[in-house]
């Protein structure tokens, strides 16, 4: 199975959402990442302000970052390859990497839109 | 004898609103047990602790022998310290293997108050589930922060086995799942010895005060409901009604002490209870803790001590120079009980009585300004954040995003002061 595995900047807490002002596009992404894990699908998330050593100890990890500091987080990589960094994927990008169906509705509102008794 | 030193299980918490006596009775019950022949560990979880400053020795955040009295150790845990610990133990091994500039982020990350908090928190979870702990000492004594904290930190273990029971809610400042799995059997044990009362105890501390009864009433409905069960009540600094001969004041505070026993909480009263009366003595140094739990005992020598007199404005002085400046955001501090609330609320009143609309509001869970501004004023608004409140409004906020709301974390409302 696909392992997709998301290096993300010093986070305060493993999602980065339990700050008083939250970055909507970590919430997002919190959302996808529990998505996709309810489709199947294998994500793992590395918080450098909790886990620096996974990222010294990837070495595609830790050239990036020796090349673009941290400003080049978030990484993103696939089978241990780069396939994004600097943003967050989308949901649709999530599945496709994971080689399971995209989401019914990635845009449109309405019922259905979500697949399991979770949020969208 | 005490009644909440008898029978003693491992681990005695005191908890009470500030200025009631909490370390001195820890202090008192730790020498007690030990000249008793008890192995006993003594440790602050405040970070204020002035356990060292009650015994005359520094302790700091490791277990410290007291050389003055055999077989009693004391621990300060302090956030702080620990925080640094905690940065060291997770920055320390990526120095310079990352970049300069991302060790920095990482380090400015790790200094907020999520970081204290967890880091406080493991070294007490620590203790209650370290069977080691148990085999050098009988009894392990907490001397607590203030109530508010002291919930807090209660609390915790129990919130946090559910929240990795229930595997949900990545939205709090519990750290990398992966790394709390591995501390599971830790914080499950600390819970399992927190409400077992074969092993805890948790020892409200009060003097007779209505405001302190109420808040000793309150913690006590907040641990029971979380499985604390095994309470017990003191009530610290009773004055004696033989005291009172020829003294107005005395006969005054004595019938008010009395007055608010009388009308003590049912809840509490269900409780065992102990009184420890008024100590004419400065509780400071071994001879002084050795009287407190000793019903008429002799004044320990040199405890008479003149005060000095203060120069300190009045409060009507003190409210003529706030209203100078027309607005303003007026803060109190001070230590836990020393009237901070009181003053606050004398502040405001003078400041709405005099025609200026005044908001007066308190972050501390434990706050008694609705009881002590019962009745209000025109220009007088009386409110309380709630950090319970505030966040399950957050929690709401998020999961309404989550439902496809962006907009409405920009109108986010923050508490007026």
């Amino acid at each position: 199975m696909t392992k997709i595995q998301v290096y993300d900047p010093a986070l305060c807490c493993s999602t980065g959402i339990c700050h008083v002002d939250v970055d909507q596009e970590k919430v997002t992404f919190a959302a996808d990442v529990d998505w996709l894990k309810s489709q199947g699908g294998q994500i793992e998330r590395f918080n450098l302000a909790q886990q620096p050593m996974a990222f010294a100890e990837n070495p595609v990890v830790k050239s990036s970052l020796g090349r673009s500091g941290a400003e080049a987080l978030p990484l993103i990589l696939v089978d241990g390859e780069m396939a994004l960094a600097g943003r967050y994927p989308h949901r649709t990008e999530l599945a496709k990497w994971a080689k399971i169906s995209p989401p019914a509705t990635d845009t449109k509102q309405g019922s259905g839109c979500c697949s399991g008794n979770r949020s969208c | 004898m005490m009644k909440f030193l008898d029978q003693l299980p491992n681990f005695l918490f005191f908890t009470g609103k500030g200025g009631v006596g909490k370390t001195s009775l820890a202090c008192a019950a730790s020498v007690q047990l030990a000249d008793a022949g008890k192995h006993v560990l003594l440790v602050s979880t405040d970070p204020a602790s002035n356990v060292g400053q009650v015994f005359g020795i520094a302790i700091g955040n490791k277990i410290t022998p007291f050389e003055s009295v055999p077989r009693l150790s004391g621990l300060e845990i302090d956030p702080q310290a620990a925080a640094q610990i905690y940065r060291d133990k997770i920055v320390g091994p990526v120095r310079g293997v990352l970049p300069e500039n991302v060790v920095k982020g990482i380090e400015e990350q790790l200094s907020g108050a999520c970081t204290t908090e967890i880091a406080a928190f493991d070294e007490f979870t620590a203790l209650l589930a370290d069977a080691a702990i148990l085999r050098d000492y009988d009894h392990v004594i907490f001397d607590t922060a203030p109530t508010g904290h002291t919930i807090r930190l209660l609390q915790l273990p129990g919130a946090w086995s559910g929240f990795l029971d229930e595997g949900k809610g990545d939205a709090s400042c519990l750290g990398p799942l992966a790394g709390l799995e591995k501390q599971r059997e830790q914080y499950e044990s600390a819970v399992d010895a927190l409400s077992d009362p074969n092993r805890t105890r948790l020892i409200l501390v009060t003097r007779a005060q209505a405001s302190s009864l109420r808040e000793a009433n309150r913690t006590h409905e907040e641990l029971s409901a979380i499985g604390l069960k095994q309470q017990y009540l003191v009530v610290n600094g009773v004055l004696g009604e033989a005291n009172t001969k020829g003294d107005a004041l005395a006969l005054a505070v004595w019938r008010r002490e009395q007055a608010a026993l009388a009308a003590m909480p049912d809840a509490l009263r269900t409780l065992p209870i102990d009184h420890v009366s008024l100590k004419s003595f400065n509780l400071v140094g071994l001879p002084a803790l050795r009287q407190l739990l000793a019903e008429g005992g002799v004044v320990p020598q040199g405890a008479v001590v003149t005060l000095p007199k203060l120069q300190a404005p009045d409060l009507a002085t003190l409210v003529d120079s706030l209203v100078g400046e027309g607005h303003g955001l007026f803060m109190l501090m001070g230590k836990g009980g020393v009237g901070k609330t009181t003053i606050a609320a004398a502040v405001a009143v003078e400041l709405a009585s005099r025609g200026y609309p005044v908001h007066l509001t308190t972050s501390d869970p434990a706050a008694h300004l609705a009881e002590t501004l019962e009745g209000s004023l025109d220009n007088l608004t009386v409110s309380r954040i709630e950090p319970h409140v505030e966040t399950e409004r957050y929690r709401q906020h998020i999961d309404s995003h989550e439902h496809g709301t962006p907009e409405a974390i920009y109108s986010h409302e923050h508490s007026p002061l």
